[in-house]
């Protein structure tokens, strides 16, 4: 298992490096502008204006705030996506792909299978949030000298790298997904979906003190770089809680992936439907 | 190998066996009530038209898809229960083979061989790719469909197991490489391996296969020795010469066919009426009489010929 692990990390390098440089550009461009703001565009209250609303708790008018409710937000959502592009990439991907068929005729269980996946989308889920918090660290230092603020190099690495369990449970929602649709296609819709309504229903909802109360069902409410964490440090309860649902998520796979009948195309209850 | 149970007397375990097993996809039609059983040491060929059921049955013997119905047997233990332990001994080659593109197949190779524990040896990884004409440094994106083919093929064979499950392994191989998979298969019969060998191509089937089973609409309709289907032939093609000119439609007889006449030769495919057709060919003063053998191919078309077809028909090499 664990040699198919190392080797299904090797050979997905590509899409490590491709999310690595393209997170390194992201903190690169966000952080660099962040100097060059005007002061009368860091003190627009950017609450009081419905569209940034609907975005969350927006404010650029410290430099904690600009890093927790702008760049991490946004970032957030990225490494979201990433997460989905390769949760549903494994199994589901392999599947449509025609690679699979050979992995599974390796003497491995099924659940072994799906734990080198997972094992593999956690690696990359890591490695990539430590690629982008080293880069978030070396911007934040080369800008250091025109910013007043109380954070330092560390506390941005942490805080990006305090995102994986935000990742590894979309990544485990992307996998089992990926283990009960017909298809990559159908996977990857409905986890957007997913991502979609959580992000947006997360922040709408915050606009309507009667719907407070489902901010917690969004993965959003989780998220470790609000401004006070920036200071403080990840919640660990946050992390602890999106982690469990990682791990749900994880076992959903392991049975649906074992019920399902592999290169077949088809939904997984549908053996139940007889002729 | 032969694979025995018990003690003094113990018989020996098939190498496959199925029992009633039935697969849908839904509603759909996978395959229905199939009972097989492939003996140790033995190469069956597994032959039907696209769309008879071939890979599905092979996909359940690999635990790729469970059955709806049945049970499929690997030297005695269920496919579906005890899947890992059954595949440590089996090399399989799927039917639509997809090998990831940035890897050498060497590296691809290898990964299979740490999975499995390592049970390669160079040597015989290094013979089978020099039978097979394969360079194993090139990345797979590179290769063409044929050599990619061989690689399916190597990480099959390579760790020697006791079956073989084949799904129609000489699709995309040139003529050379297809005789070269042949041989390679005869030669795991004369090691005692057994060989479950899918194929639409009749002719290399005769070539290597002691017995074939014939599947047609998801059911196994015929399970045959190669030389006994021969024989069982129901087709009879003759040619007869005759010292004088032949009568226009002498042989003008409800199943029988002229395959081919001149003055005093003709050329019949008989289904039926031999005897009739020998008498007539008697009165007429036939000279000289040549039984023409059927191949498996044309015995095959017959079969189906006479059953109703399954709206395919075999592919001929």
């Amino acid at each position: 298992m664990l040699s198919l692990f190392w080797h299904e990390v090797r050979a997905r390098r590509g899409l490590f490096i491709g999310w690595g440089v393209g997170l390194v550009i992201f903190f690169g461009v966000y952080l660099s502008f962040y100097p060059a703001l005007p002061a009368e565009m860091r003190n627009l209250d950017l609450q009081s204006i419905e569209l940034y609303r609907a975005f969350g708790n927006l404010s650029m008018a410290t430099f904690e705030g600009y890093i927790g409710s702008t760049i991490f937000h946004f970032f957030s959502v990225l490494v979201a996506v990433l997460a989905i592009v390769t949760g549903t990439g494994v199994l589901a991907g392999e599947e449509d792909a025609g690679t699979l068929e050979l992995q599974l005729a390796l003497p491995l269980a099924r659940w072994q299978l799906v734990t080198a996946k997972t094992l593999e989308l956690a690696v990359i889920g890591f490695g990539v949030l430590a690629v982008a918090g080293l880069a978030a660290a070396g911007f934040f230092l080369a800008i250091r000298a025109q910013l007043t603020t109380p954070l330092d190099a560390g506390d941005l690495f942490r805080a990006t790298v305090s995102h994986w369990p935000l990742v590894l449970l979309f990544q485990t929602l992307s996998l089992w997904l990926g283990a009960v649709t017909p298809s990559r296609r159908v996977a990857l819709a409905i986890a957007t979906v997913i991502l979609i309504v959580s992000f947006l229903g997360y922040n709408l909802v915050g606009m309507a003190p009667d719907l407070e109360g489902l901010r917690p069902l969004s993965p959003f409410h989780y998220r470790p770089s609000t401004p006070e964490m920036l200071n403080d440090g990840p919640a660990l309860g946050d992390m602890a809680i999106l982690t469990i649902a990682a791990l749900v998520f994880y076992g959903l796979a392991v049975v649906s992936f074992d019920r399902r009948d592999v290169t077949t195309g088809t939904w997984l209850w549908a053996r139940l439907i007889r002729r | 190998m032969q694979v025995v149970i018990g003690g003094e007397d113990s018989v020996a375990v098939p190498a496959i066996e199925l029992r009633n097993l039935t697969v849908y996809y839904g509603r759909q039609r996978g395959v229905e009530d199939l009972n097989l059983i492939v003996e140790p040491g033995e190469v069956f060929g597994f032959l039907g038209p696209n769309g008879a059921g071939k890979t599905t049955t092979l996909r359940v013997l690999l635990d790729i898809i469970r059955p709806t119905r049945g049970q499929a047997l690997i030297f005695g233990r269920d496919c579906r229960r005890e899947g890992p332990q059954i595949r440590r001994q089996v090399g399989y080659l799927p039917g639509e083979l997809s090998l990831p593109a940035n890897l050498t197949a060497r590296q691809y190779l290898a990964m299979l061989d740490a999975a499995r524990g390592h049970p390669v040896t160079a040597s015989y990884l290094n013979q089978l790719c020099a039978q097979l004409e394969l360079d194993l440094d090139r990345p797979m994106r590179t290769y063409s469909r044929g050599n990619k083919q061989k690689v399916g093929l190597v990480a099959a064979l390579m760790f020697r197991p006791q079956l073989f499950i084949l799904d129609e392994p000489t699709s995309g191989l040139d003529p050379l490489a297809q005789q070269m998979v042949l041989e390679l298969v005869r030669t795991a019969r004369t090691e005692g391996r057994t060989v479950f060998f899918s194929s639409h191509i009749l002719p290399e089937v005769q070539a290597v296969c002691d017995r074939v089973g014939i599947i047609r609409a998801g059911r196994l309709v015929a399970v045959e020795r190669v030389d006994a289907l021969l024989q069982r032939q129901q087709v009879h093609r003759l040619r007869l010469r005759f010292a004088a000119p032949l009568p226009p439609a002498a042989f003008d007889l409800p199943g029988v066919t002229e395959l081919a006449r001149s003055d005093c030769e003709v050329t019949l495919e008989v289904r039926e009426h031999l005897a009739h057709v020998l008498r007539i060919a008697a009165d007429l003063g036939a000279i000289e009489l040549e039984t023409m053998p059927l191949t498996l191919e044309e015995v095959f078309l017959a079969y189906y010929g006479a059953q109703g077809g399954n709206h395919a028909q075999p592919v001929l090499a």
